[in-house]
């Protein structure tokens, strides 16, 4: 099954499932700056709210994990650019499991490394410090374990892109450059696979984000066929979302997908510089350019009078300050279980959050209905 | 064949080399003159796996991501007239410190270097980077800054002495106006320049020009310098100089001349009447490589920094290391990208040589050359060593420098390389035959002869 815009016209069934009236999203705010996160590339939430995030500015040779409070208190960091323990070379995703660990995928590496963040399991008194090159760093997490070895065969990895836990707390990882999905258990025990290369249901090309939905069926952001593909949790194809373009529902890359307790799905649409909610039917809802104002950090350096003066003056000297707002490379979407929605707006260095309103209606209603009796209904 | 690919591209390795001859001489020139018909760069594989490329900070991660590009392109052509006109119209990060500015510039050269002189000359005076590089964005009507049309007409058009200090200052004034929206810079990074015409500081005027008089603009004075016969020789020396040969000559230039001016001043045309001409034929070897020639030249050789169709990279980039294999050793042989020296550009030929830049040349190609894990290395031995009967050590040295060119070298060079492989042949076995031929690869990129391109 194909589910496009007009899917939704001409359904034949009783609606017996709560109907959603959408009351929009509401910006809320934006974390970070470029002194904060240099590129950052995926996040992940805890249950207590802290906020993950990948750095991978690997130009440079700058990549790391931040871990910051939702008031954009920054409490640490951790890792660094190599390969070996305790460093990433192209971390690219991350997900918390329900005690709290946090798993990166290492898509060079080949390799999914686990890390606690707790500052009391972290070391005693929650300091921790490693010397490299010469200098001091504060460790904020410590490796507890790692795992994955390099290849194409099952149960091997070959580019680790998107992670994500199911219920059981399996873990699916998008295998990308073997253009498929493997499970395996939390320590790494080898489950299952699906997928292989091609355009057609079920396969994929360099696939990327992947997500559940409350009922465990699986989305992947299958990144150069330029749709979203949905599975059960066997991986039994369900349906695609998208085609190439930039038209509304048609994606450019996507790279990331997460899906609400609605059914809404969000999707980065990576190159075409947006993120697109698509509803549980495949009719497109939504596009988002972008809302930014100032981070928290941003304000204070503005208040404190810590601005660098060749900032302040570009600032100064700029024609088209409005600029800053919209988002240039939305790589990772993620949802809270508050219904904020977080986007990664990488290029420019950092998270923009909103708040879904939405309220699921349950009045039941007959869809059998001609399209003009609709209108008159309304 | 390999002498086209070498200056309208980069070189070609030997597996390219025959398809390409299987096609003939004639079908490639047609097929480099039309990039547009070959796929692109896959520019969503860079951005996937370098987050900073997108945004290129500054100059070198530009430069970076071009050299990537220059690797992987299979529109050679497009690429190379780029690397003409940025030598050309040079422009540099020690000024426009926004790396995306530059990389905004070598696209706009991608899209018109091969199409009307006119429009390339129109594009460069409203290129942000050039704005800013050369000063226009502040010149006003009121307070004129004289250093764009100067430079348009002495370094990127006519060259000295065919034009007036009154000259220079009509074209001052007729740009005045043109400018960039000047872009936000701060904790969100940097934001895009685009250009933007203000009538109000645009000096509308009469104006003397190159003997006519009227109340020009930019695009007048551009189509005026254009008209110039100074103009059609001085693209052509340029032309020659860097695609033909150091040494001018001037029949050549002339021929070139009448080309594009026959030819209502298309690139491409006269690109064409270059490339199938006898001089260009017969100027093999004419030519000290550049830096960049060489750098992208023996990645392509080795097959290293290439990405394969379905996205797997032969190399990791390593974090710096980016820079350190390309960039940085671009720069210390004597060519930082995207920043030369002066508005003037790089000096060519014999000047890219001196005792310094001639031992960071050979590093850098014998180290690319040196590692047999490299695909393009790995393909060399597999098919010296894929012959019956075991090559003799003249017959491998003949093969080795076929392969890596094909190129001729000295009696003496050859007699070296020769007497080297007969001594190093004691051990038996693959590995030992793997690692005289990667020796055998070190020296022939060492030789004065691979200098040449």
């Amino acid at each position: 099954m194909t589910v496009g815009p007009d899917a939704g016209v001409g359904r034949t069934a009783m609606v017996t499932q709560p109907v959603l009236f959408r009351a929009g999203w509401r910006y809320l705010k934006t974390f970070g700056g470029a002194r904060w996160y240099l590129f950052p590339w995926d996040m992940a939430i805890r249950d207590d709210g802290v906020m993950a995030v990948i750095v991978r500015y690997q130009t440079v040779g700058f990549t790391h994990i931040t871990l910051n409070t939702f008031d954009d208190e920054l409490i640490g960091k951790f890792g660094s650019y190599g390969q070996g323990d305790e460093q990433f070379t192209w971390p690219t995703s991350l997900a918390f499991d329900r005690g709290g660990l946090l798993y990166v995928a290492d898509e060079h590496a080949n390799r999914i490394s686990v890390f606690t963040t707790d500052p009391d399991e972290v070391s005693e008194g929650g300091i921790r410090y490693v010397v490299r090159g010469g200098q001091k760093e504060w460790q904020a997490g410590k490796l507890v374990s790692q795992w994955g070895t390099g290849g194409r065969a099952e149960g091997q990895l070959n580019g680790p892109s998107g992670i994500v836990f199911d219920r059981n707390e399996d873990l699916y990882i998008v295998d990308h450059r073997s253009h498929r999905i493997q499970k395996f258990t939390k320590d790494g025990k080898f489950l299952g696979v699906w997928g292989g290369f091609g355009d057609g249901e079920g396969e994929f090309n360099l696939p990327w984000g992947i997500t559940l939905d409350h009922d465990g069926n699986v989305y992947v952001a299958d990144w150069r066929n330029d749709r979203v593909q949905k599975f059960t949790a066997e991986g039994e194809f369900l349906a695609s979302y998208g085609s190439t373009g930039d038209g509304n529902g048609q994606f450019n890359r996507p790279s990331s997908v997460a899906v609400d307790a609605d059914g809404d799905i969000y999707v980065a649409d990576w190159r075409n510089n947006r993120v697109q909610v698509i509803g549980a039917d495949g009719r497109f809802v939504k596009s988002f350019h972008g809302d930014a104002t100032a981070s928290d950090l941003m304000r204070k350096d503005a208040v404190n009078g810590t601005l660098q003066p060749a900032m302040a003056k570009a600032r100064f000297m700029a024609d088209d300050p409005q600029s800053e707002e919209i988002f240039f490379g939305p790589v990772s979407v993620k949802l809270d279980g508050q219904g904020r929605l977080f986007v990664v707006d990488s290029y420019r260095f950092r998270i923009q959050v909103y708040q879904k309103e939405g309220y699921p209606s349950p009045v039941l209603f007959d869809a059998r209905l001609e399209s003009e009796e609709r209108i008159l209904t309304l | 064949m390999a002498h086209l690919m070498r200056r309208a591209g980069f070189g070609a390795t030997r597996d390219e080399l025959e398809v390409l001859a299987v096609n003939g001489y004639d079908t490639t020139v047609d097929e480099l003159l039309h990039p547009e018909d070959a796929p692109d760069v896959a520019e969503d594989l860079l951005h996937r796996y370098d987050p900073g490329f997108d945004y290129a900070s500054n100059h070198n991660v530009a430069a970076s991501h071009w050299l990537y590009r220059m690797i992987n392109t299979r529109r050679p052509l497009e690429e190379k007239m780029a690397l003409f006109c940025h030598g050309l119209f040079a422009t540099g990060g020690s000024k426009v410190a926004v790396g995306r500015a530059l990389t905004f510039q070598v696209q706009m050269f991608r899209r018109h270097a091969l199409g009307d002189f006119r429009t390339l000359l129109v594009e460069l005076s409203k290129d942000p980077a050039m704005l800013f590089w050369l000063d226009n964005a502040q010149s006003h009507r009121a307070a004129v800054n004289e250093n764009y049309g100067r430079e348009l007409l002495e370094l990127f058009s006519m060259g000295e002495g065919n034009y007036t200090e009154e000259d220079v200052k009509s074209a001052a004034r007729a740009f005045t106006g043109w400018a960039f929206v000047r872009p936000m810079i701060s904790n969100t990074g940097v934001h895009q320049p685009d250009f933007v015409f203000l009538p109000d500081d645009h000096d509308d005027g009469e104006k003397q020009f190159l003997g006519e008089t009227g109340r020009f603009n930019g695009e007048d004075i551009v189509d005026i310098i254009v008209s110039q016969p100074a103009t059609a020789q001085f693209v052509a020396a340029r032309l020659y100089d860097f695609f033909v040969a150091d040494e001018p000559d001037q029949k050549a230039i002339d021929t070139l001349a009448r080309v594009f001016v026959e030819a209502d001043y298309d690139m491409r045309t006269v690109m064409r009447a270059l490339f199938m001409s006898d001089f260009f034929k017969n100027a093999r070897f004419a030519k000290v490589k550049s830096p960049v020639e060489i750098i992208v030249s023996v990645s392509r050789l080795v097959g290293q920094y290439v990405y394969s169709e379905d996205g797997v990279l032969s190399d990791i980039f390593p974090a710096s290391g980016v820079q350190q294999d390309t960039v940085a050793r671009s720069f210390w042989m004597g060519q930082e990208l995207l920043n030369p020296p002066s508005v003037e550009g790089w000096h060519t030929g014999l000047e890219w040589i001196d005792s310094g830049t001639v031992v960071e040349r050979v590093n850098a190609a014998a180290s690319a050359v040196g590692d047999k894990d490299k695909i393009g290395v790995r393909s060399i031995i597999d098919r010296l060593g894929g012959v019956t009967k075991p090559l003799e050590p003249a017959q491998l040295v003949d093969a080795c420098l076929d392969l890596v060119g094909p190129f001729d070298v000295s009696d003496a060079t050859r007699e070296g390389l020769v007497k080297f492989v007969g001594a190093s042949r004691r051990a038996e076995g693959d590995e030992a035959f793997g690692d005289t031929v990667v020796q055998l690869l070190q020296l022939v990129v060492s030789t004065p002869e691979y200098q040449l391109g």
